[in-house]
């Protein structure tokens, strides 16, 4: 908006510019005009005062009421005499000095003639080109048009009783007016040429503002229409955001009620070798009790087994109730015994799918993070490595699983010795609800909770290798 | 340029004299066809032969052009001559920028008579 204002400025500073080179152009000629006018009436008044001194001159010379033709005739004295004073008013400007006297309409003759080149004789016939300008009883002047104004004649004729009794005339030159005026035209012509330059360059400039007008409008339409779309997009991404997590709090509800089916399965697992022995004993105590066997001590030891694997069997809940629940404050453990606990919980599980686990953990293995989260990923990894050699049906099954230190990273890799990943899926594992389990078994959810929490709580990374010799899970931290 | 510009000069000039001397001549000699005597330089103001006759001799002619020393009239290009020699009955020539034409009715009357009512103006 800006940009555009700045335009609204530019047209106003171009017509204000056009403006003042219009008065500046209007002034000059306006100038010129006076310099012509000014030049013109100096010359005037130089060449009245001239022939006024003249006149002065002859009327002083000449007695009145005599013809000057008569009296020059007869004194030549006078006659030379008056020459040589009117040669000195000769100067450049004045072309020819000479006096004449009206001898009828058309034709005069010349009294007294001073030019320098062809001078007239005394008393010959002379027909100007323009002959009614020379009667006049007060000065006068007029342009030779028809000699290109290079002369402007003037006349101041010396009057006795209204009647002409000479004429003193003086071509002047207008060669320095000429001058004058040609530099005033050239200067005109390069003030024309520079506002001709000036006006296209405005005309341009303007044509330029407008078109970066038109193309800012453009912009600014286009730019309102991008904001509004924006708007929508984030009011369409909130609400994906919001429909995301309400499907991540779906997602998480459901991997915790996996998890806990899990868990279950695992406890049960875990309590059937105790509940075994507790049967097992309340067995013993009924036929010894029937057979009439039972004695204190066989009931004492009967009862302590009981209680021992009732202990046990607590001892399970608390290590599940343990892994349960919620962690929020981060913690420095030992990865090698974090493993051997997860161990503890789904190792049964695994003898009973005749799997061996093989330990390659490094000693003093310290991190600082969220331990329950990372165990829940461990025993998600290992059940998925337990069903992966159980589906694959190769023996012997065996899980190797590795802690160490690379780079100050620490690496956990779980690996199977199974049939690996088909390559058609490798890319979809840990997509959510994507499970190559038989229905009912897997719910699709552990890989991708496994590798949610890695990333955004532990601040890792999940990642797996697959072959046809087996999988390898690598949990980065 | 300056080559170029005089030969037009001159051109002009003797445009302007061609057409007053086609008028002019048959008027003061009183004939159709006039015998004209002149130097070469005015040749080219006599090329129309339907008016006039270039002669070799100046007593040939009826009319001598040029400031010319001759026996028979003569049209004058000077004041000067004009005014000092006897047998010239006319001048044409410039004054002050102006073009002047006189005639000298003495020696003009003396040659042909009476002079046309048109030229009377210039009559001295």
């Amino acid at each position: 908006m800006n940009r555009i204002k700045f335009q609204y400025i530019f047209f106003a500073f171009a017509i204000f510019l056009g403006a003042t080179i219009f008065l500046l152009y209007h002034n000059f000629l306006e100038t010129e005009k006076y310099i012509q006018k000014l030049i013109l009436q100096e010359d005037l008044r130089e060449l009245r005062q001239t022939t006024d001194n003249i006149k002065r001159h002859l009327l002083r010379i000449i007695p009145p009421h005599i013809d000057f033709y008569t009296y020059l005739q007869t004194h030549p004295d006078v006659y030379k005499d008056i020459q040589k004073d009117l040669e000195l008013f000769i100067i450049d400007k004045y072309k020819f000095i000479y006096l004449l006297e009206p001898v009828d309409k058309d034709r005069f003759r010349f009294l007294v003639d001073t030019s320098r080149n062809d001078r007239a004789s005394f008393g010959e016939l002379y027909t100007p080109l323009e002959p009614q300008e020379y009667h006049t009883l007060s000065p006068h002047y007029f342009f030779h048009k028809e000699l290109k104004n290079i002369w402007l004649t003037y006349i101041n004729p010396v009057v006795e009783h209204g009647k002409i009794k000479a004429l003193i005339v003086i071509d002047f030159s207008l060669e320095q007016a000429h001058l004058i005026e040609k530099s005033l035209k050239t200067l005109e012509n390069f003030l024309s040429g520079l506002i001709l330059f000036l006006s296209g360059l405005i005309a341009i400039m303007v044509l330029f503002a407008y078109f970066d007008y038109k193309r800012e409008r453009k912009m600014v339409q286009a730019y309102e229409k991008l904001e509004k779309l924006n708007k929508e997009l984030e009011h369409r991404v909130e609400e994906k955001i919001k429909e995301l997590r309400k499907k991540d709090a779906i997602i998480l509800n459901q991997s915790k009620l996996a998890a806990m089916g899990e868990m279950i399965n695992m406890i049960a697992h875990q309590w059937r070798q105790p509940l075994n022995a507790i049967s097992v004993s309340a067995i013993n105590m009924q036929i010894e009790a029937n057979m009439g066997l039972s004695n204190p001590q066989s009931i004492e030891e009967n009862a302590k087994m009981i209680q021992q694997q009732a202990q046990l069997m607590s001892r399970v809940i608390d290590d599940f109730m343990d892994y349960a629940r919620p962690e929020k404050k981060k913690e420095r453990f030992d990865v090698k015994e974090m493993v051997e606990e997860v161990l503890k919980m789904i190792e049964p599980q695994l003898k009973n799918h005749n799997i061996s686990i093989v330990l390659d953990l490094a000693h003093d293995l310290y991190i600082e993070s969220y331990k329950k989260d990372l165990e829940h990923v461990l025993l998600n990894l290992l059940s998925n490595a337990r069903d992966a050699l159980d589906e694959c049906g190769k023996e012997p099954k065996k899980i190797i699983i590795k802690a160490y230190k690379e780079k100050d990273r620490i690496k956990i890799e779980v690996k199977d010795n199974g049939c690996g990943i088909p390559k058609h899926i490798q890319e979809r594992i840990f997509e959510p609800y994507f499970t190559t389990k038989e229905q009912g078994k897997g719910t699709g959810l552990g890989l991708y909770m496994s590798r949610k929490i890695v990333r955004e709580k532990l601040k890792g990374d999940l990642f797996f290798e697959s072959f046809d010799t087996g999988t390898t899970f690598i949990i980065e931290l | 340029m300056i080559l170029l510009f005089v030969p037009l000069v001159l051109f002009a000039h003797i445009v302007g004299l061609k057409e007053l001397v086609q008028t002019l001549f048959p008027l003061l000699v009183h004939k159709r066809i006039v015998k004209v005597y002149t130097s070469p330089s005015f040749f080219p103001l006599f090329d129309d032969n339907s008016t006039f006759v270039l002669v070799e001799e100046c007593n040939q002619s009826d009319l001598v052009f040029g400031d010319i020393n001759c026996s028979k009239p003569i049209f004058g290009l000077s004041y000067r001559f004009f005014s000092t020699h006897p047998n010239v009955i006319g001048a044409f020539y410039y004054r002050k920028g102006r073009p002047q034409l006189v005639i000298k009715m003495k020696s003009y009357e003396k040659y042909f008579g009476h002079l046309d009512p048109s030229l009377q103006r210039y009559a001295q």
